[in-house]
């Protein structure tokens, strides 16, 4: 587990209602830098059906990075949380990674194979992107 | 003054009775309902005691099989004032209204011709026209609607865009509105145009008599209704019901079949083709027994208090856009919170233990009409209490706080 992922998995850890939580969540999306104008475009965008996210990869120097957006709050902040997991990784890792913590911080549910927000296909679009 | 006793009702759902500790509230209804006892044990009996096929086989299991199945037509077609062979085991509603589509109006639309809807149906009850209009040439055509979402027709549109075909909710899964579709269909019948009406979101709340109302089609999904998934209805007017042609061929809807040629069965066993969901049909009729049980008028007033009491809640909170026909009983409120996303109550309100639906509900076209790209929607039902609603508001609240 790099240094980034063992941050979230603490906090998440020491929170013990829904606002905590949440208030971390929505912070990271405000954290999250912008997502440049040209990037917001239909082709990067994954239809959820309740709540649009926007998501760009890249490869630099065998790194893969992340660049993302939605319209709402909480979705957002679960955009940036998933960008602070997979950005500056390289593709096997990726690929290899261990899903199991999503699970260990109680957001498995919003990333399953529901239609109500776009996180689980940002998930396949950025494993995907690492298998080519 | 008490029209039902909700805490009794409450006990008799197992779903209800199993989430007492944590404090669920279900305020998805519109969406499905839960099933109580009765419709439970009709299902495990079925499998215990009758299973058989129904139609085919002579041994006793067999006929008392095909007799429950039946009694059960009878039992819906009594629900609704039809007789039993205008009753059609489907699906669900999505599958009543493809039927319609598919063995009826694909027949009678030229090129040329007008099907007429509404911008507030449900996907359901709008892309089969779409459909059939595009492979047909035909038109779809539009009814217009007030602030309150009432429609209205004139005998003026019907002739002018050359209508030859109307599909309406009765009651809208998003406004709650209640259609005054009597007067319309009564338009339609004085130039002869037929008319399907959705019933999913009537059936549980209103008194519904197809001769009264005269329609040719009206359609429901079982699951509204505490029934099964799986089951729906479709009602089609004797006359119109002769003139259908099989959209599913098979077993059970041939009275001769050879390698030369086939006679088909009579309605409705001739739009019954394949093994039919015989146990979910059961299952449904004993779930509109539990309604009428209760009575349709003591739900219609409980309900009627609770929605009174939900409007009463939603008032409280700050910057709400109710999207909501005022004059309706239906416990249905579809809302947006300005500047607030939809799902990020939704999800909140999930944290909560609250279930509610968030998104376009299924109504796209409307959403576009609202110009919004979804929104909230709460929808209650008999075993909901006025501490849940109490409860909702007070979750609801605090959610909008803490969100801006
Ligand atoms: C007004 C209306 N029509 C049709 C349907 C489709 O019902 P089903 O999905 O059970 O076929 C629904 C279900 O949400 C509905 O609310």
């Amino acid at each position: 587990m790099h240094k980034g992922l063992k941050e979230i998995v603490d906090s998440f850890l020491l929170f013990d209602s829904w606002e905590e939580k949440y208030e971390y969540i929505i912070d990271l999306g405000r954290e999250l830098d912008p997502l440049n104008k040209g990037l917001r475009t239909d082709a990067n965008l994954i239809v959820g059906c309740q709540s649009k996210v926007w998501l760009y990869c890249e490869e630099k120097n065998n790194k893969c990075f992340f660049y993302g957006d939605s319209d709402a709050l909480i979705t957002k902040g679960l955009v940036a949380l998933i960008i602070k997991v997979f950005s500056g990784l390289d593709k096997d890792e990726i690929v290899n990674f261990d899903k199991a913590f999503f699970e260990k911080i109680g957001l498995r549910s919003k990333l399953s194979m529901t239609r109500s927000n776009g996180l689980n296909l940002m998930l396949q679009k950025i494993i995907n992107f690492a298998k080519k | 003054m008490k029209y039902l006793d909700s805490e009794k009702i409450r006990k008799e759902f197992p779903f209800i009775v199993k989430n007492k500790e944590s404090k669920l509230i279900y305020f998805d209804n519109a969406a499905t309902t839960h099933k109580p006892q009765a419709v439970l044990s009709s299902i495990a009996n079925y499998y215990t005691y009758t299973n058989s096929n129904t139609h085919r086989s002579s041994h006793v299991q067999g006929v008392s099989s095909t007799e429950k199945y039946e009694q059960a037509r009878q039992t819906i077609a009594d629900f609704i004032g039809a007789n039993t062979a205008e009753i059609i085991f489907t699906s669900g509603a999505t599958d009543s209204i493809n039927l319609v589509a598919n063995s009826y109006v694909q027949n009678i639309i030229n090129q040329g011709d007008g099907i007429l809807t509404t911008e507030i149906e449900h996907h359901s009850n709008f892309l089969p026209w779409q459909k059939i209009c595009k492979t047909k040439g035909g038109e779809l055509k539009m009814i217009s609607f007030d602030e309150n979402f009432k429609i209205r027709v004139s005998e003026d549109q019907l002739i002018k865009e050359r209508i030859k075909f109307i599909a309406i909710h009765h009651v809208s899964n998003v406004t709650a509105c209640i259609q005054d579709v009597k007067k319309i269909i009564k338009l339609a019948k004085k130039l002869d145009i037929p008319i399907l009406i959705d019933g999913s979101q009537a059936a549980s709340h209103l008194k519904i008599n197809v001769k009264d109302l005269d329609c040719d089609f009206y359609c429901f999904s079982g699951h509204k209704l505490f029934g099964p998934t799986g089951t729906g209805i479709l009602y089609a007017k004797d006359e119109k019901i002769r003139k259908f042609l099989p959209n599913k061929l098979g077993g059970g809807m041939v009275s001769h079949a050879s390698v030369k040629n086939s006679v088909w069965e009579r309605a409705p066993l001739l739009l019954e083709a394949g093994t039919p969901n015989i146990c979910g049909s059961i299952a449904l009729a004993d779930a509109v027994k539990y309604i009428l049980k209760l009575g349709l008028d003591n739900i219609y007033k409980h309900e009627n208090m609770l929605a009174a009491c939900t409007i009463d809640v939603l008032k409280r909170i700050p910057n709400i856009t109710l999207y909501r026909c005022s004059e309706s009983s239906i416990p249905i409120f579809s809302f947006n919170i300005n500047g607030i996303h939809h799902y990020d109550i939704a999800s909140l309100l999930a944290e909560n233990k609250i279930s509610v639906r968030s998104g376009h509900l299924c109504c796209q076209p409307l959403m576009q009409k609202l110009n919004i790209n979804g929104c909230l929607r709460a929808s209650l039902s008999i075993y909901n209490t006025v501490d849940e609603i109490e409860q909702f508001g007070k979750s609801l609240l605090k959610i909008v706080k803490f969100l801006t």
